[in-house]
């Protein structure tokens, strides 16, 4: 079952997308902010990061640039997630490192289809992008 | 007469990305707490429950949709003056 560490501070985008995700089949950790993030990608070893960009202690941004700058975490892929959806807020999560971006309201099919992308095809529990659970 | 054109692809008003943000996080919420809940619905075999919540969703993608057709999100630093093309908001 792969395991996604997600890095939100609101406390119902949390809830909301923890809870989709687990039903699709995935593990979920989850963590409050950029530095929580970061020492949770340590320890938990998560196959994905789903990083919100607005955080507060340590932004999105920072928090990316840390995972990818460790030995230990820099191959583990990060989307990131944002609800600025303007076209530099994409070029910025990319330079600091986020393997792809996705912006809020989730849609879940897309948001499940770079999931798997990234995770080499690797679905989450019983459900293919896309589809609701049986 | 040239300008833009009636109707929702007509003119686009500038608003701060800080409001656009602020405004497409509880939408989100709603969008995925009523799909959240047709999935439930349906697990639970209460499919009369999913066409209203449906609607529920239904309402709040519209809501985005014209958000994004009305609105160009600007940065605060460039309140006072026109956005720079490439901080406009893409497509």
């Amino acid at each position: 079952m792969p395991r996604i560490l997600l890095v939100e501070d609101n406390e119902m985008n949390r809830d909301m997308l923890s809870r989709r995700l687990e039903r699709k089949g995935y593990q979920v950790v989850l963590a409050v902010d950029g530095q929580g993030g970061v020492e949770a990608a340590l320890a938990q070893a998560p196959d994905l990061v789903l990083m919100d960009m607005s955080l507060p202690v340590l932004d999105g941004w920072e928090a990316t640039r840390r995972i990818k700058a460790a030995p230990a975490t820099r191959h583990i892929p990060v989307i990131a997630l944002t609800a600025h959806a303007m076209s530099s807020d994409r070029a910025r999560a990319l330079e600091a490192g986020c393997d792809d971006y996705d912006t809020k309201p989730v849609e879940l099919p897309r948001l499940l289809a770079k999931i798997e992308a990234l995770l080499g095809g690797a679905a989450g529990g019983t459900a293919s992008a896309g589809e609701p659970a049986p | 007469m040239t300008g833009p054109p009636d109707g929702e692809a007509g003119e686009r008003h500038e608003l701060p990305a800080e409001l656009i943000h602020d405004l497409r996080t509880p939408l989100g919420q709603v969008i995925g707490y009523a799909e959240l809940l047709v999935e439930r619905a349906q697990e639970a075999g209460d499919e009369g429950m999913v066409p209203d919540l449906r609607k529920i969703s239904a309402a709040g993608y519209r809501i985005l949709e014209l958000i994004e057709s009305r609105f160009t999100a600007v940065r605060a630093a460039d309140a006072g003056g026109p956005a720079a093309p490439a901080e406009r908001k893409g497509h």
